[in-house]
């Protein structure tokens, strides 16, 4: 997608449209760093396009997409083989949400995007790393859980939406890689979530798997 | 922090076998240091110390006007008062619900870890610990789970409202500081008093209102009993502990934290560190952080309704 | 006895030091340009030749309407360079000098993954520059969009635009890209009806989900990029390789009259009356392949 880069990966996920950009192993620019040790280091980059969502954003970085950012450097950072990497080198990884629709799900995918377009740029992963988002609604006739799978903007900022959360994890190894929860939920209703989350990311992760084994050219997966 | 590969192995053995270096088992807690209101220039402070943690948390309120965040961000460029109000009425009436930030007030949170506080860490990484523990406060207390009724804060809706400044100083650290900042901060809001405020009419327009501060009569910020504490598992080996150490700590491969009420609702769960989590590790996190929290909430209300009474006692969890 | 000199040795050696294309591109970029041109083709493979209204621009390609959060959007491939234009519409006091017109804003993005080139922050001088020539583009031609259109009640409220063209992938001549982008997008805009309303001081919008307002497009500017190298190869659409040695860019913005819109020459090289004429009907061809997609 980004012929530019090493890797790049281009998802689409009902309405969410998000393309990811990676760039390195390279040599690690000046201000990045925290510790003066040698490790090779992993930098995110999360940012919504001005146009992505129903009000307009600015070109500076608000809370949410520092955050976001945060999320999805904790997300990818468990699969990396950082042994790979040569020293004082860092891995770029820019991800860009040209639409979204929620900002959970977007996250969500955004982190899905992004590791895929590490393996595009041949880094050395222990697994994929696949996103998945969830809000806390009360239950009704439809929707007989209080957990919604892939919540839309709609159902995410409803105002009676307890809670949501963004859960990234490695389906080969059966790990979480990170999970962030906001809201007021009862204990029971957290366990429920982390089972759907986690079924939800192995049913998606053979279908990204099979993408990027037929390779280069982009695929329909329901 | 340097450990010796002996060291790693000597602390995750001993945590396996639920005896820790200190002879606490996994999910003991160290004993507490709480003290509130020692800054007379703030509407409610607190210090709380842990072993060597010393976290001092200073809450000031003051009236601001009720701008969405979009505007403080400046991208926009200038634009006088009438626009703004334009393009705000705009916002209210075509969003969905209406745009919640209009009619509560609003949680600035800061918090500044001292270099002696982390003497192993490089001024940069200093400051992203130090942003990332003001994101975690911001977070919870700005979102739904924070407690606290923002909309109580609200003076005259689109127009004021109260904000509270919330800065923590970490002075010093042994472990994990989430967990102390999140007490500290919980502690400072239940003893802080802002000044009582009445709104009059002073015309017959919509916007015709006055506010009046009064300078003698205080009132307590509405739902600080509400305020989540936090509890933090590391795993260290296969394992969860609770309030580690700060070698436990670097011995850690993982950790879940959990924000819980007194009333035992979970209020936000974040996973950090660089490992993976076992989804059993991630739910038993989930239900022990619960059980743990709650005792500290009992734990800490006791002890503030203690010194309420004027006795000042040191807080043992129990 | 037969010993090979020394001299011969060396004269045999530098067949054992033959370099691949990409390593001798990235060694000595000129010579690398320079061995194409001299056989008529540029390194992407398209023929060149000295008379320009032979030059070939790449593959275009262009989309619209592909984001919904916009007011309206298209995204436009030139060869390997991307761009995306979104196009958000908000509600503002309009210019105090000119009470009946609204505003449009462009602004273009380069960001970090477009490019290794790219680095994160402040918007580079390139981007500036590049939003700054849209700017003058649609000030200097206000026939293009009449701002008209767009105010809702004079002297009160107005529709802002604000145009914000990302770049997803640059292979070069991101300037002709973005404008297609622009003009693309404009042409997809579709605004919900608004009416202003005296008592309250404010706008309503009676129903987010129709929208029935089209903007009305005068005159659609192409603009055609040429890249000058070494004073004598004009390349036309420079790739990002080709950019990055060319002295001197010549771009020109011409409407489906013929007319010239802009013109914008960077760079110390001198063109002749014949070169000139030779770009403009380049540009004027160009403009009317591409007005056909937009």
């Amino acid at each position: 997608m980004v012929p530019a880069a090493n890797g790049s990966a281009f998802m689409e996920a009902g309405k969410i449209k998000v393309m990811a950009a990676v760039y390195g192993p390279r040599q690690r620019p000046a201000s990045a760093g925290s510790t003066s040790s040698s490790s090779p280091v992993l930098l995110c980059d999360f940012k919504f396009a001005p146009f992505a969502s129903p009000s307009r954003r600015g070109y500076l970085k608000d809370s949410s997409e520092r955050a976001a950012s945060l999320s999805l450097l904790r997300a990818l950072e468990p699969a990396v083989r950082y042994e790979a990497l040569p020293e004082r080198s860092a891995v770029d990884v820019f991800v860009t949400v040209l639409e979204e629709d929620g900002v959970q799900a977007s996250v969500a995918s955004a982190i899905t995007c992004a590791s895929v377009a590490l393996a595009d740029a041949g880094i050395e992963l222990y697994d994929l790393v696949i996103g998945c988002s969830a809000a806390f609604l009360p239950s009704s006739p439809d929707t007989p859980t209080n957990v919604l799978l892939d919540p839309t903007v709609v159902e995410s900022t409803h105002p009676s939406c307890t809670g949501s959360l963004i859960m990234a994890a490695m389906p080969s190894l059966a790990e979480v890689a990170h999970f962030e929860l906001d809201g007021s939920v009862s204990g029971e209703e957290v366990g429920e979530s982390i089972d759907l989350a986690l079924d939800a990311c192995a049913s998606l992760h053979g279908a990204v798997k099979a993408v990027i084994a037929g390779s280069g050219s982009g695929d329909t997966v329901s | 922090m340097l450990l010796s590969p002996a060291e790693i192995d000597y602390i995750t053995k001993s945590c396996d076998r639920n005896i820790r270096t200190d002879g606490r088992s996994r999910l003991d807690l160290r004993p507490f240091l709480i003290e509130t209101g020692l800054l007379a220039q703030a509407n409610g402070s607190c210090r709380l110390r842990v072993d060597a943690t010393d976290v001092v948390v200073g809450v000031k309120a003051e009236i601001g006007s009720i701008v969405p965040e979009r505007f403080e961000e400046g991208a926009e460029g200038d634009r006088d008062e009438d626009d703004a109000e334009v393009v705000r009425d705009v916002q209210a009436q075509t969003e969905d619900g209406g745009d919640g930030a209009t009619d509560r007030g609003r949680v600035v949170c800061s918090v500044d870890c001292a270099p002696s506080a982390a003497p192993y860490l490089s001024p940069l990484a200093l400051q992203s610990l130090s942003a990332e523990l003001s994101q975690s406060v911001s977070r919870l207390l700005n979102g739904p789970g924070g407690g606290l009724d923002l909309k109580s804060l609200c003076i005259i809706p689109r127009r004021t409202c109260w904000v509270l400044y919330v800065d923590a100083m970490i002075l010093d650290s042994s472990g994990h500081l989430l967990d102390p900042l999140h007490l500290a901060v919980r502690a400072a809001l239940l003893t802080t008093q802002i000044p009582l405020v009445t709104v009059q009419r002073v015309g017959t327009g919509a916007l015709d209102l006055d506010y009046d501060v009064s300078a003698d009569r205080t009132v307590p910020v509405n739902g600080a009993i509400g305020v989540p504490v936090t509890v933090t598992l590391h795993r260290v080996g296969t394992r969860l502990i609770a309030d580690p150490t700060a070698q436990e700590e670097r011995c850690a491969t993982a950790r879940v934290t959990v924000h819980v009420d007194g009333k035992g609702r979970v209020c936000g769960v974040k996973k950090g560190g660089k490992g993976g989590l076992e989804a059993g590790l991630v739910k038993e996190a989930v239900r022990e952080g619960r059980r743990v929290g709650l005792d500290v909430v009992k734990g800490l209300d006791k002890v503030l309704e203690e010194e309420g009474k004027g006795q000042r006692v040191g807080f043992f969890a129990a | 006895m037969n010993h090979e000199t020394p001299r011969d040795e060396a004269a045999s050696a530098p067949s054992r030091f033959a370099l691949d294309a990409p390593t001798f591109a990235r060694l000595h970029p000129a010579e690398y340009l320079r061995r194409f041109l001299a056989k008529n083709v540029r390194p992407d493979g398209r023929p060149y030749a000295p008379a320009l209204r032979t030059a070939k621009f790449r593959k275009t390609m262009v989309n619209v309407g592909s984001i919904s959060t916009s007011e309206g959007s298209a995204t436009v491939r030139l060869g390997k360079t991307t761009v995306l234009c979104g196009i958000k519409a908000e509600v503002a006091a309009p210019p105090i000098d000119s009470p009946d017109n609204g505003y449009l804003v462009p602004n273009v993005e380069l960001p970090p993954m477009s490019s290794p080139n790219f680095r994160p922050g402040a918007p580079s001088e390139l981007a500036q520059t590049l939003s700054w020539r849209l700017e003058q583009l649609f000030r200097n031609c206000p026939t293009i969009l009449d701002l008209k259109q767009l105010s809702i009640e004079e002297g009160a409220a107005a529709w802002v635009l604000y145009a914000d063209i990302v770049c997803l992938n640059y292979d070069g001549n991101v300037f002709d890209a973005t404008v297609i982008a622009i003009m693309a997008a404009l042409k997809d805009v579709r605004l919900p009806k608004a009416t202003y309303r005296e008592e309250e001081g404010a706008v309503t919008i009676p129903d987010l989900s129709e929208r029935p307002v089209r903007l009305q497009v005068g005159p659609v500017p192409v603009a055609t990029t040429i890249g000058v190298f070494e004073s004598q190869y004009f390349l036309v659409d420079p790739t990002e390789m080709e950019t990055s040695l060319c002295s001197a860019t010549l771009t020109l913005i011409t409407d489906e009259g013929g007319r010239l819109l802009g013109l914008h020459k960077s760079g110390g090289f001198a063109l002749n009356q014949e070169q000139m004429a030779e770009s403009v009907e380049t540009a004027i061809a160009r403009g009317i392949e591409i007005r056909n997609q937009i």
